[in-house]
């Protein structure tokens, strides 16, 4: 029961907040049944599922990213920048060199690694050795990004046959396939015409790594040392300097499947401003699972499947604007992030009663 | 039993009448960017007001929220999907691949597919006749053009213009300028007006803008410095009365209601369509609101070249052609 209890918490937070939602649609005249319609759409039809897994994939990515700076003591508002200089990097790599698919595919996420650890490291390099505050720095750096990454897809590599500035397409080799695809090859038809593919898997894959890097590793625990306490961790002999840098590499490289789940697995080429502010919403992501990698993937689902239910509620409502639907997707953001609160208040009646 | 019956009855008769479905998307400009967006809308609009089918409006707040939109639509059985501007091009191969028996319509954009009708505006021609008409009515000889994105499609325009500008005035000036290289130069309004009041200073007193929303920010500093602004894709000429000296029309509107109207009688045709000045696709619009303001000298000197234009006497330049070599 007690290990089940972090999860009880926020699922009580979300019915509240879908009780609250449904009052206040029916209140703007719509049915009283389409919050969970399009809820019902988003987690039990292949279609909507899929999207949710997709929308979800890239926020594991940008929620891990921020937690492991977070450990750290850092944060990271960088990951949108980051994930803008790993796709440029994935991207020159996919255009330019054609290898056959076993080089390709490690070479391109190396390349994207390479990309966003660069970019978050100098971050990480001018905090560490010349004080600037990280969250001025990664907030700068984030506009130089959105430059460099027009700069690329207008001069570097654009596909002159299209008039919106994208990149020319990636080659068939560094493409990874659809989870559609891979259940067809053993004759299921699952999450069928939507882009959610493999680097969901990697994306789980990565929580674990990051979980176990932090937690059982020695270089891991220096980082979250740091975290704790610099000043404790420098009398011992932990660089302070060092674990910035380091907490800031891995949270840029971190970034990098987002460039993979776009470029690789979905789109095939770079578009201008493909990113619906991953990076900042991996904030949240991140804040919700209180930094916990596990957590995370968690978090990072709710956020997906609540922005694929918000869509699908438009295409089903006449009287759900976009701005509305804002609001009704931060209502259960906040229901949930407030299980603090809930937990505090249900104990306290706990006590009452004894 | 009899009831059994009865909800049989009913059933298959709401399964036949099941209403025509038609899914509008618009780009960033939104439904009331008064001008691209805004003719698609009103196209879709005013005639389901007329035949009563389902409508459905979908604004795209971010470019990749298109493809996911289109999708849906065709998901939920929609029968009529229409994509709106050139940034479409991509979502729209991808989705119509994968929905066969949906039709499809893009503007300004070719996608070759049996199920998606591409319709292309000859916006060099209309734009050739609003260049000649600011020409006549500059005092100074310097008109000025905003565009929205740095596209071809939109060098298109400035081509035109450009064309009709020398046509009438060859000595005069074209002071030429883009509000921006992403998306989002389509609704920079406060970047238009910086623009527009950058050309006035350099004594432009006419000034064509194809920029989206962004281009409300031109009007405005036309209104500002009491000079003339040129309206695009929709009649614009409401939007500052007495301050538009013409809009360069673009048939978005009746693109859209031809397209529903054909598809709901079973004869959707597929297929490119390039359409001008001759279809009544493009054109200038007059209206009480600029009738003080266009002379019937001017007016004359543009019917004259728009004749001209459609009888093939003016072969007006082509971005598209003349970059194409």
């Amino acid at each position: 029961m007690n290990r089940l209890k972090p999860l009880l918490f926020p699922f009580c937070g979300f019915m509240i907040a879908l009780f609250i939602c449904t009052l206040i649609l029916v209140a703007a005249g719509e049915r009283y049944s389409i919050l969970l319609e399009s809820f019902y759409n988003t987690f039990f039809t292949h279609f909507g599922l899929g999207y949710a897994l997709f929308y979800s994939t890239p926020l594991v990515f940008t929620g891990l990213s921020v937690a492991v700076a977070a450990r750290c003591g850092l944060f990271n508002i960088g990951a949108e920048g980051q994930l803008y200089i790993a796709s440029v990097a994935l991207t020159f790599v996919a255009t330019h060199l054609l290898l056959p698919i076993p080089l390709a595919i490690p070479l391109a996420i190396f390349a994207a690694m390479l990309g966003g650890g660069f970019w978050g490291g100098l971050a990480g390099f001018l905090k560490a050795r010349m004080g600037s505050h990280e969250v001025i720095v990664t907030i700068l750096l984030n506009f130089i990004a959105y430059s460099l990454t027009d700069y690329s897809i207008l001069y570097l590599f654009r596909n002159p046959e299209v008039q919106n500035p994208e990149s020319l397409e990636i080659f068939q080799s560094y493409r990874l396939p659809l989870l559609s695809d891979l259940s067809a090859l053993v004759g299921l038809e699952t999450f069928s015409t939507t882009p959610v593919n493999v680097t969901l898997f990697f994306a789980v894959l990565c929580a674990f790594l990051v979980h176990f890097f932090l937690f059982s590793t020695e270089k891991g625990f220096e980082v979250r040392a740091v975290g704790f306490n610099p000043k404790a961790s420098k009398f011992n002999h932990i660089s302070v300097e060092k674990n910035t840098i380091l907490a800031f590499v891995i949270a840029g490289a971190l970034t990098a499947g987002v460039a993979v789940n776009e470029i690789m697995g979905h789109q095939h080429k770079l578009i201008q401003g493909f990113s619906v502010e991953y990076g900042f919403t991996g904030i949240a992501v991140a804040l919700l699972a209180r930094n916990n990698p596990i957590g995370i993937l968690f978090s990072a689902f709710l956020f997906g499947s609540l922005h694929n239910a918000t869509r699908e509620m438009e295409f089903m409502s006449e009287k759900v604007t976009k701005e509305l639907s804002f609001i009704l997707q931060a209502l259960m953001i906040g229901f949930v992030a407030s299980e603090r609160v809930i937990s505090e208040v249900l104990s306290r009646r706990g006590k009452k009663h004894v | 039993m009899r009831l059994i019956l009865v909800s049989f009855l009913f059933l298959s008769f709401s399964l036949s009448a099941k209403p025509f479905k038609v899914g509008l998307v618009l780009d960033k400009g939104g439904r009331d960017d008064k001008s691209f967006n805004s003719a698609a809308y009103n196209g879709a609009n005013d005639l389901q007001k007329k035949l009563g089918f389902d409508l459905k409006v979908v604004e795209s707040s971010d470019d990749t929220a298109l493809e996911p939109s289109l999708r849906t639509f065709a998901q939920h059985g929609y029968d009529l999907v229409i994509g709106i501007g050139f940034i479409m091009k991509t979502p729209i191969e991808k989705v119509a691949k994968q929905f066969p028996k949906t039709h499809f319509l893009i503007i300004d954009s070719l996608v070759a597919l049996p199920n998606v009708r591409s319709v292309i505006f000859k916006e060099q021609e209309g734009s050739y006749l609003v260049g000649a008409i600011a020409a006549l009515a500059s005092k100074t000889k310097v008109v000025g053009f905003i565009g929205g994105m740095d596209i071809p499609l939109i060098r298109r325009f400035e081509m035109g213009y450009k064309a009709g500008i020398l046509a009438t005035q060859p000595k005069a000036q074209l002071i030429t300028n883009y509000v921006g290289s992403s998306t989002d130069a389509w609704r920079n309004p406060t970047k238009g007006k910086e623009l527009a009041l950058s050309q006035i200073s350099k004594k432009a007193d006419v000034i064509f803008q194809a920029a989206g929303a962004s281009g409300l920010g031109v009007f405005d500093a036309a209104e500002e410095k009491k000079v003339f602004a040129i309206g695009v894709d929709s009649n614009q000429n409401w939007v500052k009365p007495g301050k538009i000296l013409t809009s360069m029309v673009k048939r978005v509107d009746l693109a859209v209601s031809t397209t529903i109207e054909e598809s709901m009688k079973d004869q959707f045709k597929a297929g490119e369509f390039s359409v001008g000045l001759a279809e009544g696709m493009v054109d200038y619009s007059l209206d009480e609101h600029n009738r003080k303001i266009l002379t019937p000298e001017i007016e004359k000197v543009a019917n004259d070249l728009k004749k001209k234009i459609i009888e093939k006497k003016i072969i007006v330049p082509d971005y598209y052609e003349t970059n194409k070599k």
